[in-house]
């Protein structure tokens, strides 16, 4: 990483160091680097003169009348104010917005009891099937990952017993690989015309690259959908559960037999303004061909979200991420 | 006091019983007094800032979901009230030079006259990038105050400051890189 790094990416990890946020692997190619480049050394000491002039003005601790001192005042300023709390008008709306809810919620539930059951049963099957590769076909090695075939035939036949079962009010079904998810997407009355076997599957691998050390898996939703619905679900974006993504994906298969994707993904511990979370990708179905729908980030750290689909029950070939810097 | 006893004051405050609203104010007024001090620069705004910071803290603590430490959330109320506060002083500047602040020339390195290689001790260089920080967009200031001096990590600040941990790594990146550029001059080479 060292010789591969340039200034400019040292100049961020310099700024990241000082605040702690550096791996080792990070810390060494910065040492590296700097060792190496007279400019970037330079830089190191002045921004480190920067920050330790910021830091050694800290203040020391109050003392304890004068925090009292502070706490009078702001009684005294506070006299007049109470906890805001909510009014009764809307506690009342909301008490009623919750008894509608649970209505709501209880009628669901009566449809979704077998959908749920049939569920679980996948759940433990996709669990054993990954306890034994060899047997489901199914291999996540680093950045590779061979979708098994069997396991999306399961997926697609748990599909359409479940839509079947509800009476085509089922909208879409994702899994992320250990949890399958069913859901509805609109009004849970409303059925599609679509036919169940017009179900497409689209796989998801959201990726994350660390100085150029091949990749890791964050996630890999994949959904079993109707052709012109709309998806939703919620998946963690790192393995420590933070920050959590929501997957927005309408998906609708084309004439020509590719499929036209359009992914919406917010961060919902960090929604912002500043990243487009739009994504709007034409996938060719071409088995083994995931194509790179959206990256952020840049060299040293960089994340990538790689998309493909597959439209026929018939599912052939596998799907492989490109190994090795992007 | 551990995270337990601070929500149990927090649950209790938003039961209702306002003298939980001390103790947490106790526990934490010198941190936001410091960081309201650096926003700042002067002790008399920050003793106003921090009694502002826990005005509000007090009227919003019900929508406080825990998501982030509280001190991390009270950070966050300073950085922003900080902010406008200097929003508003820069609005006031624009009529009048306050006196006694030594300004900046247009291209931020110092004042004509001034020797810049003279070397500058920590407590003169903390002057000048509290003068040069002034210049720094409000947001790339904001973040830098928050990492700095309320002393949390990237992930506390974007959650704090409603944004991702890149846009934090940029913006405190930036900042320090337009500081150093203002500065050059009186930082050793």
């Amino acid at each position: 990483m060292g010789a591969a790094m340039n200034c400019e990416e040292t100049s961020k990890l310099i700024s990241q160091s000082l605040d702690l946020e550096l791996g080792e692997s990070e810390k060494a190619a910065l040492c590296d680097h700097v060792a190496q480049c007279a400019s970037c050394a330079q830089q190191e000491r002045q921004v480190r003169a920067l920050h330790a002039a910021m830091t050694d003005r800290q203040t020391a601790a109050l003392p304890a009348e004068r925090v009292e001192a502070a706490i009078v005042e702001f009684r005294r300023r506070m006299a007049h104010e109470q906890p805001r709390r909510a009014g009764l008008t809307f506690r009342i709306m909301a008490l009623a917005a919750m008894l509608m809810m649970a209505v709501g919620i209880i009628w669901l539930a009566r449809d979704l009891r077998l959908a749920r059951f049939e569920s679980l049963k996948l759940s433990d099957q996709l669990a054993q099937a990954r306890s034994k590769p060899a047997a489901a076909k199914a291999i996540a090695l680093q950045a590779t990952i061979v979708p098994s075939e069997k396991l999306i035939a399961e997926q697609v036949q748990a599909f359409r017993a479940t839509y079947d079962y509800l009476d085509g009010s089922l909208r879409w079904m994702v899994s992320d690989g250990e949890e399958v998810q069913l859901g509805m997407s609109g009004s849970p009355v409303a059925k599609t015309a679509a036919a169940p076997h017009q179900a497409l599957v689209l796989n998801f691998q959201y990726i994350e690259r660390v100085n150029g050390q091949g990749a890791r898996t964050l996630s890999k939703p994949q959904f079993v959908m109707i052709s012109g619905e709309e998806v939703s679900v919620r998946l963690k974006g790192d393995a420590d559960g933070d920050p959590v993504y929501r997957y927005r994906v309408r998906a609708e298969r084309l004439v020509d037999g590719q499929v036209r994707a359009e992914v919406n993904f917010v961060n919902e511990a960090c929604p912002s303004s500043e990243v487009d979370t739009t994504l709007n990708a034409k996938v060719q179905l071409v088995p083994g061909k995931p194509v790179l729908v959206g990256a952020s980030g840049d060299e040293s750290h960089r994340w990538e979200l790689y998309l493909w689909g597959v439209s026929r029950p018939a599912f052939n070939g596998s799907a492989a991420i490109p190994r090795g810097q992007s | 006091m551990d995270e337990l006893t601070e929500r149990q004051l927090i649950t209790r405050f938003k039961r209702g019983d306002k003298a939980a609203f001390d103790r947490l104010m106790t526990d934490h007024y010198d941190k936001v007094y410091a960081l309201a001090c650096r926003t700042t620069g002067a002790e008399d705004e920050a003793h106003a800032l921090a009694q502002d910071v826990f005005v509000q803290a007090y009227q919003s603590l019900g929508d406080f979901d825990g998501r982030s430490r509280f001190a991390t959330w009270l950070y966050s109320i300073t950085v922003h009230k900080g902010t406008d506060r200097h929003r508003a002083a820069t609005a006031q500047r624009k009529l009048s030079i306050v006196p006694g602040l030594p300004d900046l020339s247009s291209d931020g390195r110092g004042r004509a006259g001034e020797d810049p290689t003279l070397a500058l001790d920590a407590e003169e260089l903390g002057q000048m990038i509290a003068r040069a920080l002034t210049r720094v967009p409000e947001d790339q200031r904001a973040t830098l105050d928050l990492v700095t001096h309320g002393q949390v990590s990237y992930a506390e600040a974007a959650r704090a400051m409603n944004c991702s941990k890149q846009t934090i790594a940029w913006r405190v990146w930036n900042a320090r890189r337009l500081l150093r550029e203002m500065l050059q001059d009186y930082l050793e080479p």
